[in-house]
């Protein structure tokens, strides 16, 4: 029945070079043209046909509406849009599919008004026109674009459906990475919210706290229903419906409403908004994660033709390849509803649309996004076949009466068979809720098996209700008939469906949501993991800094444009004459830098990062945070003598990339993203600050981004396969564990096996406790009760004066005072040892950072490695111990 | 008043796209052929990999990748057989979550006990587990022009020290090779590129990346051009200029822009004709620029400083000996940019990107004003 589809049209876009190239190289994925066995459940009763397309056509779906007469228009991902003339032919070959334009940035979203094609793009809402009615797009008009777009991949432009007045409606990611990766954010206005666009371009933000809000529909009423997908603070996946100024629970977007504007605040990465508590709009419907885990559009059904009760909703689900069935009802004044599983294994289906037949097209893409049924591209159409199928007609909540408690009542599409009887053995429920926080979903929680008290069905045998005492609200659940066949003897195609309670119908509302709020976890990120925190300790230390003092800092009575100091240790401030810069030891490569800074008034700074770039520090709001001729993109600082936080994350110029700032924040707010730089050096260079006047800084931290691959012949020293062969020695207790050697005080030598060691580089993970203190030694040697050799400490708080990083081999040693590791955190312990003329180099670096060095002319000449433990108190770590010759 | 501006600049149109006819190669195909997608890594990691899952992978997702391992856990493992992933299924953020774990699952971080090679050919394997995706092979999006100009909406990287990818960009490539690249919200020309059309880099991966233009940049806008390009309003005070609509009229392309006043409010709008002057059979990237205040918020080019290095002597008509085109001045509009302003038409400029002025130049402009060749 399924042939190809040849265009006889073939799109001059996708012309290939001579006429016998191979044919359908061009074409990425597999589209499948014939449909093989129908293995789904709803083969029977649904028919699934794909259209094939031209070679090279790789259709990505992202927008589909109609023409008037007939044709079907498809804007893709790939900023295409293409005409499929006679879409409802009896026999699929009859379809055209033509190119109609290319060159969008992307296309998620197309509505039809009047013949006119009006295409979402990432950033606008364009019309298309075809002025010389050749078939082909020749201009391309913005109708609106006053929205935010940084650059991040993520910020996808959702819609497009189109109300009664005209007004269109479409949904804005966040964009993903602060403080880390995983983390939605919204860094320009409006990602995260629902916006509404009029027909003459003024765009009105709609709703908003929504994080990938891939589809969003009006139904025949005008309700305006968008679902989202599982992330942070979405516990799975949702189907609101919006209403105007509504906060569905991202907390990101809050930013952008006017109380934060207008005070300045920031939602939290990890701390669950105010407005979350009793604020949130109610998801209308959660999608259980086994049926939905990438949730597309939805559309009601308004033709009763596709073996759906007319009213019920069709929704697009791409990962697990299928469409599903939804009904909503109002409750208390609050929308909630119930969702089944319609027709499985069509595909990545994005987006749905039904032609006035009743057949339902389904529009494919999963790239990026991931897919388990094939065709993660293309197109299908789905036709009730009219063999109407036993399954569940809706659900609906019902009140409880006398001593009867709330419930709920299931209509079937065909009697139910005399034999099956509603019992406890036949019906099964379970209820859960949801976590809301801002780890990556949540779980089903509180998952309880509830007991029914209550079975009854109705005379003519199309109603079954259930009640139990059990019943909460604010909570899921999903209902299983077991065996249940339709008196014409068909097996219920569909037994599961799910139903979430948002408020009983009658007695007093909750303020419960079903995703709710716990105690935030456990920050993710070890945030002093890999970090060197440059001023911590001997603040001076890490930095040529002439001119400068530790004190206390304010501005001056008399004299605002200057601070006036005194004892204490909160700010780092040039208060010598002749001051210099404020640069540090070590150099650096790619990196996360952050510090604290104020000025005075009038004061200017600028921060260098090695020799990627500068960032002006200024007392003038709009023009701190410059760098070179980019201003920054919003304002965060406020006035002289507060502090203010910089943070950036930068990149150094390679072969294949240009040296880059992937982003800079001040104060909480993204004031640069995605600048390049040309005509760097590529090399790592000091973290540097310079004032012509006065800069008060505090709290420099560095993260290495680029931490060094293990290149080359490293042998490892494990002693998971060789304990027996390491000896302990002294006072100190050496255990082995999950996570390598644990030592505890007091003083002893843990020996590796290994010995006559000259030049090397040594590399391991090691951590130790507050107050603790140990070191690696190398070259080290038995010398009567004591060892020679250099340490190399490990040391974050023990106050002997040699931290973390220090070398020590008596009048040799090189202390470091600065506590650039936190206590009981995972550092990278470099340690290279090399000997010339001038006799031993010993190098150490931290976190892939070179933070000191000796050279000792008259050096031990080899030896071995051994693991210190100094003192009672201590829990020193090491792992992944290895060496390279 | 704008009708009459239009008259006068679509007069020198004509043998503007004359000469631009003649110019260019063939027209040639927009995609290029790619190779057929490959899924399954190959080579002599292989079997490496395939040890390194069953250590650390298999307990929790299965021997064969099904999710159904021996380990208990609170959520399911993901099933690699199905090929759907926290974070996208791009090697790059299959990579991420076996580097970094999933916050909020039992998917640890593999950061500390595997190296990124060993990460990054597990992310690859795990990946070839699952069904085929789309996958865009390199060059499998590279955009050639036709035979007509080709307008494309998308992100660009920065073009010069400082400066940012600008996510609403437009670029505009023609038969004969050159390409402009504007920003739309600033209504500015960034740049010239002279070489192959474009690479839709978005193609690959989950989309959003920056296009990449292939050719080589032949002029670059500077703070100079900048400042002579600029519209201002009756007080000196400059205009900004956005791009709302660009169109492919017959060979050529016509950009229609609104202008705002320094309060934000809109005063006026106009057209940006791209067109080509051929010079001994060179094209000659030519860009006619019409603008009009609205009534009471008059919008005119600033003037140009330095003197003039050609004149253009108005065109008459015989007959009647009506002026049909003012008298034309030539002067330098920042480097390989030249402008000419009309006599007494102040919202109307015509840019010629060229290094260096000629007299052929002259004549070419002359002759395109000139339809009889007087």
């Amino acid at each position: 029945m399924l042939a190809l589809i040849v265009s006889s049209l073939a799109p001059l876009a996708f012309q290939t070079d001579t006429p016998d190239a191979p044919k359908g190289e061009a074409v990425a994925a597999p589209a499948v043209a014939v449909e093989s066995v129908p293995t789904r459940p709803e083969g029977a009763t649904w028919d699934v046909e794909y259209f094939t397309l031209p070679d090279g056509c790789v259709l990505e779906v992202g927008g589909m509406d109609f023409m008037s007469d007939g044709r079907l228009v498809v804007t893709t991902r790939r900023g295409q849009v293409w005409m499929i003339k006679n879409p409802l032919a009896d026999d699929i070959i009859e379809a055209e599919v033509t190119l109609f334009h290319e060159g969008l940035w992307e296309g998620l979203g197309l509505s039809i008004v009047n013949d006119k094609i009006y295409v979402l793009q990432r950033g606008e809402l364009s019309l298309l026109e075809d002025t010389d009615s050749d078939g082909r797009c020749d201009g391309v008009v913005t109708i609106a674009d006053d929205w935010g777009v940084s650059g991040h991949y993520h910020e996808f432009a959702f819609g497009l459906p189109r109300d009664k007045n005209g007004h269109w409606y479409m949904g804005l990611n966040v964009s993903f990475g602060d403080p880390e990766w995983w983390h939605g954010r919204s860094s320009v206005p409006y990602r995260g919210w629902v916006m509404r666009v009029s027909p003459d371009g003024t765009v009105t933000p709609w709703a908003h706290g929504v994080r990938s809000p891939n589809g969003v529909a009006l139904d025949s009423k005008d309700r305006l229903f968008v679902t989202d997908n599982q992330g942070d603070w979405v516990a799975s996946s949702p189907i609101y419906h919006i209403q105007e100024g509504g906060f569905y629970g991202h907390p990101k977007p809050l930013n952008w409403t006017d109380e934060y504007r207008a005070s300045g605040r920031l939602a939290s990465d990890e701390i669950p908004p105010a407005e979350a508590a009793t604020g949130r709009q109610p998801v209308a419907v959660w999608i259980p994660y086994k049926w939905s885990r990438s949730t597309g559009n939805l559309l009601e059904d308004t033709t009763g033709k596709f073996g759906v009760p007319k009213g019920q909703f069709v929704v697009a689900e791409l990962t697990n390849g299928m469409i599903l069935r939804a009904g909503f009802e109002e409750v208390q004044g609050v929308t909630q509803g119930w969702i089944v599983p319609l027709v499985q294994k069509i595909g990545s289906v994005n987006r749905v649309i039904q032609a006035p037949d009743g057949s339902v097209f389904c529009g494919f893409t999963d790239r990026g996004w991931g897919g388990t049924q094939g065709h993660a591209d293309g197109l299908a159409r789905v036709r009730f076949s009219g063999d109407d199928p036993m399954e569940i007609h809706s659900m609906k909540i019902i009140d409880a009466a006398g001593d009867k408690p709330y419930g709920f009542e299931l209509k079937f599409t065909q009697p139910i068979a005399e034999d099956w009887k509603p019992t406890a053995e036949t019906i099964s429920m379970i209820q859960y809720d949801y976590d809301y926080w801002w780890e990556y979903g949540s779980p089903e929680r509180h998952t309880l098996k509830t007991e029914i008290s209550h079975f009854a069905i109705s005379p003519d045998r199309k109603k079954v209700s259930v009640r139990t005492e059990d019943l909460l609200p604010a909570m899921c659940v999903r209902i299983k008939m077991d065996g249940m066949t339709s008196k014409g003897g068909n097996a219920l195609l569909h037994p599961e469906i799910a139903y979430t309670i948002n408020q009983f119908p009658s007695g007093p509302k909750t303020n419960a949501y079903v995703s709710k709020i716990v105690p935030p976890p456990p920050s993710k990120g070890d945030v002093d993991k890999g970090v060197l925190r440059l001023t911590w300790g001997d603040a001076l230390g890490q930095f040529d800094a002439k001119g400068w003092e530790l004190c206390d800092a304010k501005l001056s009575g008399d004299d605002p444009s200057r601070f006036d100091t005194s004892l204490g240790n909160g700010a780092l401030v040039a208060t010598g004459a002749g001051a210099g810069n404020f640069t540090s030891r070590a150099s650096f490569g790619d990196a996360f830098m952050r510090l604290d800074f104020m000025l005075p008034k009038g004061g200017t700074a600028a921060v260098h990062l090695g020799d990627v770039c500068v960032i002006n520090l200024s007392d003038d709001p709009a023009a701190c945070g410059a760098i070179g001729d980019a201003a920054p993109t919003a304002q965060a600082y406020g006035r002289a003598g507060e502090w203010y936080t910089l943070e950036t994350y930068y990149r150094l110029g390679t072969e294949t990339s240009p040296a880059a700032v992937d982003r800079v924040v001040l104060n909480g707010m993204t004031i640069h993203e995605g600048l390049e730089f040309e005509g760097t050096s590529g090399t790592r260079g000091p973290i540097s600050v310079s004032s012509a006047g006065q800069v008060a800084l505090r709290d420099i931290r560095v993260k290495p981004l680029d931490r060094p691959a293990d290149a080359g012949d490293w042998t490892f020293l494990d002693p998971s396969e060789d304990w027996d062969a390491w000896e302990a020695v002294g006072d100190a207790e050496f255990t082995l564990g999950a996570e390598g050697v644990t030592a505890k005080g007091a003083l002893g030598f843990l020996w590796a096996p290994v010995e006559g060691l000259t030049d090397f580089t040594l590399r391991a993970q090691v951590q130790v406790n507050a107050n603790g203190a140990g070191a690696l030694v190398v070259r080290a040697k038995e010398d009567g009760d004591d060892v020679d050799g250099y340490a190399v400490r490990i040391n974050t708080s023990f106050p002997d004066g040699a931290l973390s990083g220090s070398i020590r081999r008596g009048d040799k040693s090189t202390n470091i005072g600065t506590e650039l590791i936190a206590s009981d955190t995972w550092m990278d312990l470099e340690v290279q040892v090399t000997t010339a003329d001038g006799g031993a180099t010993i190098v150490a670096l931290l976190n892939g950072v070179e933070v000191n060095r000796v050279t000792d002319p008259n050096p031990i000449e080899a030896g071995g490695i051994a693991l210190r433990c100094d003192h009672e108190g201590t829990v020193l770590k090491l792992q992944n111990l290895r060496i390279l010759k | 008043m704008l009708s009459n501006l239009l008259a006068a600049l679509c007069a020198a149109l004509p043998l503007g796209l004359a000469a631009h006819g003649a110019s260019g190669p063939a027209p040639t195909p927009s995609l290029l052929p790619s190779s057929p997608a490959i899924a399954l890594p190959a080579g002599p990691n292989v079997f490496d990999v395939k040890a390194v899952y069953a250590e650390q992978c298999a307990k929790c997702h299965g021997e064969n990748g099904d999710g159904k391992g021996t380990a208990e856990l609170e959520r399911p493992a993901r099933s690699f057989l199905d090929g759907g992933y926290s974070y996208g299924n791009t090697e790059k953020a299959v990579l991420r979550s076996i580097t970094y774990g999933i916050p909020g699952t039992p998917m640890p971080a593999f950061e500390e006990t595997l190296s990124e090679d060993d990460r990054r050919a597990l992310a690859a394997f795990v990946i070839g587990l699952g069904p085929k995706g789309t996958i865009v092979k390199p060059g499998a999006s590279v955009l050639t022009v036709g035979d007509k100009p080709q307008i494309v909406h998308g992100m660009v990287p920065a073009l010069r020290e400082g400066s940012r990818r600008e996510p609403r960009s437009l670029i505009v490539g023609f038969p004969n090779g050159t390409t402009l690249q504007y920003t739309k919200n600033s209504g500015t020309l960034e740049a010239l590129f002279v070489g192959n059309f474009l690479d839709r880099r978005d193609w690959g991966g989950r989309g959003g990346t920056a296009l990449k233009p292939l050719g080589t940049v032949t002029w670059k806008r500077s703070a100079e051009h900048s400042a002579s390009a600029g519209l201002v309003d009756a007080n000196g005070k400059p205009l900004t200029s956005k791009i709302r609509a660009a169109r492919i009229v017959g060979d050529d392309v016509r950009l229609d822009f609104v202008l705002h006043g320094p309060d934000g409010k809109r005063v006026g709008g106009g057209n940006e004709f791209l067109t080509f002057l051929n010079v001994g059979g060179v094209p000659v990237p030519q860009r006619s620029i019409v603008a009009s205040g609205r009534p009471g918020m008059p919008a005119a080019f600033a003037p140009l400083k330095g003197d003039a290095i050609a004149t253009i002597d108005a065109v008459t008509d015989p007959e009647s000996g009506n002026v049909l085109q003012p008298k034309a001045t030539v002067k330098g509009a920042g480097k390989d940019l030249f402008a000419l302003d009309f006599e007494g038409l102040t919202g109307v400029r015509v840019l010629v990107h060229t290094s260096s002025w000629s007299d052929d130049l002259t004549a070419a402009i002359r002759s395109s004003l000139n339809p009889e060749g007087n």
